[in-house]
């Protein structure tokens, strides 16, 4: 039976060249979606555009032309976090990108640094309300795949070292009224486990297996936790999550438990208190008490 | 002047995997006149890189090509090393080099099938990139992900080989075995894509050498020359390979370099994976320095070069990046001249262009402040090599 082909134009918009080989792997047979596509060279052929990377100020012009060219239904699929939102070069001098800042319209985005193919494949089957077998082993991802990272709501105590960490911005957090949110943009990550790696809360973030990111918009990019703070026993000013002064806690305990034992009353007393109340003469005299009793009792 | 055309090829055309723009001036189809322009990827990588810290930075190295990732995370990370004066563990050392040698694979056979597919056998691409899905699965495990490995860090690797993903390696070596003896086959003078591009792009050793040529565009001239054999970084100084060299010069012996290179990488993994050592796999970073270093290594494509100054800060101050197809491109101002144009797509592919790595050079006019890409025609022949 002969299928009617949906004809691709093929756009690198200054990618690595990542994404561009993913697309085109994704075509392969393997992948069962290369039959109903067409790969055109020429824009005016074309219903549907793909686009990699974040356009720079040479591809920015050319990929709006190639856009203007597209036949109906003008179908545009941005594929790597390059083409969503400039991924790892969101601050480069030479990026105008991304693609929807530039005017166009984008049906699918497509999650990945670069995404598998067999995302890309998915992807596109649903585009083309195909139903794919994906029964075959190689659909699911190997152990230790780096998918997209979720926060553990048990685990993490909303420390932020994964937003200090993050080469791309990608982790963040913000401190509302009574809770820290925690985010992870899926747009701007690159799926590398810094965040993993670093999490002193061993699993606090975690890269899971799940490697299907298809977004219509942006904001369905971003998810997260919220995680509740802690106020200031002085001031009042929330300054830290009580998941994460716990922690504190926990950790000096199983290092020095013996000698903080009998001062751990003293010491939950100084770590209610914010940094600037914690600054406040009375306060450090205090500290330093504590510190010089713990050292005697370590010496005993 | 009757017969006399200017045929310009990009930036997006059938023939270019990148977008680049090469314009192509043609007298009754034999090609007189070459210019290329590039820039259409540049990303402001080198600039970036001074903004980000030394590990972090490494993400920055390894999106500067998604195809030979590993190799300029290991070129970059082996220059940090030597100017941070840090000892890598061995074992990072071997783990580096056994996914440097599996990346050559893939990106060989990749480049292989292409080659097939610009000559139109479509048969061979079809086969090869259908093998080729095994060296990217094992990637996968190896890493997490097919392309960006993200496995190379200052002072050694993230993540370590277990003994279940060892054995998988040495399977997936014997494997693809068939696949690269196949390629050689096929890129016989007799075989089905030799016979199409035995001949074309010839490119002599003294015209090699001159224009700065690098890997396997060089070693297809006859020019012994491999910074894996000639100055051994990672563990390439414990392993036993040959370097591959062709002598004719034209397209089929640059391709057939690949493919030879392709069996010494399987044994290179095959060695490097009996003789992995145990013990760590990073080292801690150690306090900042002041200094500059430069580095090299062999990637797919050729001689990468790195150079990074520090300031004494968690940064580095200046980053700068000599990638193989920016020497390599210079070879074209040879070999397309005096070709049919049927021929340019294989002359084209034949040095394996990788634009993304290229595009970092852009000239700034100081007067006006203009923005412009340097083409070929404007550089002076001293800048070539200047790393």
């Amino acid at each position: 039976m002969a299928v009617k082909k949906l004809r691709v134009f093929r756009a690198d918009a200054s990618s690595c060249n990542g994404c561009d080989i993913e697309v085109l792997e994704a075509l392969l047979p393997r992948f069962k979606v290369g039959e109903y596509i067409e790969l055109v060279y020429e824009p005016e052929q074309a219903e549907a555009l793909v686009i990699t990377g974040g356009a720079n100020f040479k591809t920015a012009d050319e990929i709006r032309a190639i856009y203007e060219k597209l036949r109906e239904p003008k179908i545009v699929i941005c594929v790597g976090s390059c083409a969503i939102s400039k991924g790892i070069f969101a601050e480069s001098y030479s990026m105008r990108g991304p693609a929807d800042q530039l005017g166009i319209p984008v049906t699918v985005f497509i999650g990945g640094c670069p995404p598998r193919p067999q995302a890309i494949a998915q992807a596109i089957a649903s585009l083309l309300g195909l139903e794919l077998d994906t029964s075959e082993d190689y659909w699911g991802v190997p152990e230790g795949f780096r998918g997209l990272p979720e926060f553990d709501p048990e685990k993490c105590v909303a420390c932020g070292a994964c937003a200090n960490t993050c080469p791309t911005g990608a982790m963040s957090f913000e401190d509302g009224e009574a809770e820290r949110a925690m985010r992870v943009n899926y747009g701007l990550c690159i799926y590398c486990a810094t965040c993993e790696e670093i999490c002193p809360e061993e699993g606090g973030v975690r890269l899971t297996g799940e490697y299907r990111a298809f977004f219509k918009g942006k904001d369905e990019m971003v998810k997260g936790i919220e995680v509740p703070l802690r106020k200031c026993a002085n001031c009042g000013r929330p300054f830290a999550t009580d998941k994460q002064l716990e922690a504190c806690i926990r950790r000096i305990m199983e290092r020095s438990g013996k000698v903080f034992e009998p001062l751990l009353k003293e010491l939950k007393t100084l770590m209610s208190y914010c940094r600037e109340c914690r600054h406040t003469v009375a306060n450090v005299r205090a500290g330093k008490a504590l510190l010089i009793r713990a050292a005697l009792a370590s010496l005993s | 002047m009757p017969g006399r055309e200017e045929v310009v090829i990009g930036p997006y055309h059938e023939y270019l995997l990148e977008p680049e723009r090469i314009r192509l001036v043609v007298e009754d189809g034999m090609v007189k006149d070459v210019d290329i322009t590039l820039g259409y990827c540049h990303r402001g990588i080198e600039r970036l890189m001074t903004t980000r810290t030394y590990r972090q930075a490494v993400f920055l190295s390894e999106r500067v090509c998604g195809i030979c990732s590993h190799a300029h995370t290991t070129a970059y990370c082996t220059t940090a090393e030597a100017l941070l004066g840090i000892d890598v563990p061995e074992r990072g050392l071997y783990i580096r080099t056994i996914v440097a040698e599996i990346e050559r694979l893939h990106s060989h056979f990749l480049w292989l099938a292409l080659l097939a597919h610009g000559v139109g056998e479509h048969e061979a691409f079809v086969h090869i990139m259908k093998e080729r899905e095994k060296v990217m699965d094992l990637l996968e495990l190896i890493s997490g992900n097919r392309v960006h490995y993200a496995i190379n860090t200052v002072g050694g690797v993230r993540r370590d080989i277990t003994p279940k993903v060892a054995e998988k390696i040495l399977k997936t070596m014997k494997e693809i075995r068939p696949l690269a003896e196949y390629c050689v086959d096929i890129l016989d003078e007799n075989g089905p894509v030799g016979k199409k591009v035995a001949g074309l792009g010839v490119m002599s050793y003294d015209e090699a050498i001159r224009l700065g040529a690098v890997g396997p565009t060089l070693r297809g001239s006859g020019v012994k020359s491999d910074v894996r054999a000639d100055d051994p970084y990672a563990a390439y100084g414990e392993l036993s390979f040959d370097v591959v060299v062709e002598k004719d010069g034209d397209v089929r012996a640059r391709a057939m370099v690949r493919a030879r290179e392709n069996l010494e990488s399987i044994s290179m993994v095959e060695q490097a994976v009996g003789a992995l050592p145990s013990g760590p796999i990073v080292a801690e970073m150690p306090e900042p320095v002041v200094g500059e270093f430069v580095g090299r290594g062999e990637a797919p494509r050729g001689e990468l070069v790195y150079y990074i100054r520090a300031n004494g800060t968690n940064r580095p101050e200046r980053v700068k990046i000599r990638t193989p197809t920016f020497a390599n491109v210079f070879t074209y101002t040879k070999t397309l001249l005096g070709a049919r144009l049927e021929h340019v797509r294989p002359i084209l592919e034949s040095i394996d262009p990788c634009y993304a790595c290229t595009d970092r050079l852009v000239l700034v006019d100081a007067r006006t402040g203009r923005e412009r890409i340097v083409s070929v025609t404007d550089l002076p022949y001293g800048t070539v090599d200047g790393g």
